[in-house]
């Protein structure tokens, strides 16, 4: 049997504790699960605020450029490749995207903006065609008959121009859907139901193994190594549960208490 | 430097997390906390090392917290399957009958039922799937071209936050 | 109020049901039997990463938090297993802030210590860098104007691991494992640029999102959710935490599946009653 030091122990409470917080909720809304999800947004907001400064403002930005400013009076400064002064121009647009909090000197955020925006829309659009269109139209397309295509190839790959064409005549807004474009956006329908369903059979798997991951957990963490920790913490959650539910019913049972 | 990073920060961590939480829930409504909100920058003089206490939070207390929040809908989900789930319409009975071979096709039973639901399954995610997905991704990427080219020639100024100096 | 407690009743017997489903089957899942079968398409990602040749560089990118650790981590760890055992160089990045500095680096030590491979040798942990498609675009190019170094900061440029490394062209094979939209963002901006074979592993609610990729070639292969982590163990032989949750991940699909056909029936029932 592996031994479980104290410092194991300890993690595991807290995590079991983390745990039966959120899985409070399962009752109802109650404190308890206020209280772990007010910790959780806390400590998201925390991680984030972190993880921008120690890994990217940090070692990215002011770093370098301090020692690229330093190389400027002291003569043996070791630069790194990415050292740069241009480094001050990504700070000054950061500044700028910061002055959104001031209503007065928030317009100099719009340039930062400008820039993302623009540079990204740029980006994008000749590796979206190619991506996104181009390498998507050729395998619709393709051959449905050839020496090397079967029977069941063939008809897959119509079944799909199909699907592709239906789809996209469902969402054409443009063109009222009566007759035979009724019966073509129909047929996209169906389609996108199939698609669906199959999206929804995936997502219960997926979301079943996240709450399996967790019981699994769980269950482990009732063992003796870790002093029960599941079943005492599970008991204690259903005690304070079943004491508030009292309050709440004597609160809710005496209405002059209420009114003063 | 590293020490005082990772020596004087347990406290610091657990106050920039825990506080600011606490106190909100005290409160009960979380509206303009001020003095509270300045609390956050407390973890920047914890260390983001490998051992420092806000990697322990992260490892012992936000991944539970994390990962619980998204295993809650595992269960919603089996309610809501229950409830709203229903063979209404041709539509929702096509919905219902592919999410019913693909629930079948991942586990034995679907086999013990039918030898030919995985092969079904793995037809339905290759062709009606990817036709359908294939359509949607021409008109997600045919949108994001061409608001792109609105951005790129000054048409849409949305982003830019509105306001008179906008236009 | 009735009918509220009826729904809440209602409720908590589903859940309680869910519960059991999952619970009994950890229990006792030595007696619940598991086909070892594998999908093409996770079975293309076994195959290329096993026609590789001893010391080829390849890299993953782990981009999901800890709400995902549960059917992403499976593939992760299968992931670095196989590669590991064959003696490739793995290269270890993110391009999502929430699995920086946790999950990517918790789990790459994991595996290397399992199975006693070296830091800055075999493998080798990027910083985390914002902008995500503009990182891609930057490595596309030159590796190192995007790294220069690693995340306990040594010069890439002088680890054994990054030997012959001069963009994501010289990457034998890119595998995207993500809980969001990283894997498009690798398609578009990683791919297109890069040219490398590229493989992605996701959650199960993502996965078919991803077919019409397998189709056209731009994914290798493809393991969509736990699943398909647990059949990229039965591959390589290490059956592990995804193989362990499919036996109860099989009690609880029978369960739900049973749910939606009594609620059918109730429905038909009720509906002919009126």
């Amino acid at each position: 049997m592996q031994s479980v030091t104290t410092t194991q122990v300890i993690e595991v409470w807290i995590a079991v504790g983390c745990t039966l917080l959120i899985y409070s909720f399962l009752y109802k809304d109650n404190p308890l699960f206020k209280l772990g999800e007010y910790l959780y947004v806390g400590l998201t907001a925390g991680w984030g605020l972190c993880t921008a400064w120690f890994m990217v403002v940090w070692p990215d930005l002011l770093l370098p450029l301090s020692r690229v400013i330093k190389s400027y009076f002291v003569s043996n400064v070791k630069l790194e490749s990415n050292d740069t002064i241009l480094l001050v121009i990504p700070l000054i647009l950061g500044i700028f995207m910061l002055t959104r909090l001031s209503a007065k000197i928030s317009w100099l955020s719009r340039y930062t903006f400008a820039f993302i925006i623009g540079s990204f829309s740029g980006m994008s659009i000749p590796l979206m065609i190619s991506a996104d269109l181009f390498k998507q139209i050729e395998p619709t397309l393709k051959s449905c008959w050839g020496t090397d295509v079967t029977i069941i190839q063939a008809i897959n790959t119509l079944i799909i121009l199909i699907g592709v064409i239906a789809v996209l005549i469902y969402f054409f807004f443009s063109l009222e859907h009566k007759g035979v474009i009724k019966s073509i956006a129909r047929t996209g329908i169906f389609y996108m139901m199939i698609a669906f369903g199959a999206a929804f059979g995936y997502t219960v798997m997926a979301r079943e193994s996240l709450a399996i991951g967790r019981m699994t957990k769980l269950v482990k963490w009732a063992s003796a190594d870790y002093y029960y920790a599941s079943i005492v913490l599970f008991f204690l959650v259903a005690i304070i549960i079943l004491l508030w539910e009292l309050l709440r019913k004597r609160e809710s049972a005496n209405p002059d208490n209420q009114a003063s | 430097m590293d020490r005082l990073l990772n020596g004087s920060a347990f406290f610091l961590a657990i106050a920039a997390g825990f506080l600011p939480s606490i106190i909100l829930w005290f409160k009960d409504v979380p509206k303009d906390a001020e003095p509270v909100k300045w609390l956050g920058f407390l973890p920047l003089i914890t260390g983001l090392n490998e051992g420092s206490p806000l990697f322990w939070i992260f490892l012992n207390a936000m991944s539970p917290f994390m990962a619980t929040m998204f295993s809650l809908i595992g269960f919603f989900i089996a309610s809501a399957a229950f409830r709203a789930f229903r063979a209404r319409s041709i539509e929702a009975t096509l919905l219902l009958l592919s999410a019913l071979i693909i629930m079948l096709g991942q586990i034995p039973l679907g086999q013990m039922i039918w030898q030919g639901i995985p092969d079904t399954m793995v037809w339905i995610f290759n062709v009606p799937t990817t036709g359908a997905k294939r359509a949607i991704l021409f008109g997600i990427a045919m949108g994001t071209i061409a608001f792109s080219l609105r951005i790129i020639f000054g048409i849409e100024r949305g982003y830019l936050g509105g306001g008179k100096d906008a236009k | 109020m009735t009918k509220e407690l009826s729904f809440n009743v209602t409720r908590w017997i589903i859940f309680t049901l869910i519960a059991l489903a999952i619970i009994i089957p950890v229990i006792i899942s030595d007696r619940i039997p598991l086909p070892d079968t594998s999908s093409k398409v996770v079975k293309n990602i076994y195959d290329k990463i096993e026609s590789l040749a001893e010391g080829s560089p390849i890299l993953i990118s782990v981009d999901f938090d800890p709400s995902s650790d549960e059917e992403l981590r499976p593939m992760i760890k299968g992931l670095l297993r196989h590669a590991f055992r064959k003696n490739l160089r793995v290269i270890g990045m993110t391009i999502w802030d929430a699995a920086a500095g946790g999950t990517l680096i918790d789990i790459f030590n994991e595996m290397a210590k399992e199975n006693n491979k070296q830091d800055k040798i075999d493998y080798a942990i990027m910083p985390f860098k914002p902008g995500g498609s503009s990182i891609l675009m930057l490595i596309s190019q030159d590796f190192y104007q995007g790294y220069p170094n690693d995340y306990k900061n040594n010069n890439c440029k002088d680890l054994t691991v990054f030997k012959g490394i001069k963009s994501l062209k010289d990457i034998k094979f890119a595998i995207c494992v993500s809980a969001g939209q990283a894997v498009d963002t690798w398609i578009i901006y990683g791919k297109e640029k890069g040219k490398m074979p590229l493989g992605a592993g996701c959650t199960g609610v993502m996965a078919t999102d991803y077919y019409p990729f397998l189709q056209s070639g731009q994914l290798v292969g493809l393991m969509g959710g736990l699943g398909a982590a647990a059949q990229y163990e039965t591959l390589i032989q290490h059956k592990d935490t995804a193989h362990k949750s499919m036996k109860p991940q099989t009690v609880v699909h029978a369960m739900i599946i049973l749910l939606i056909i009594v609620g059918n029936i109730i429905y038909f029932l009720g509906k002919k009653k009126n």
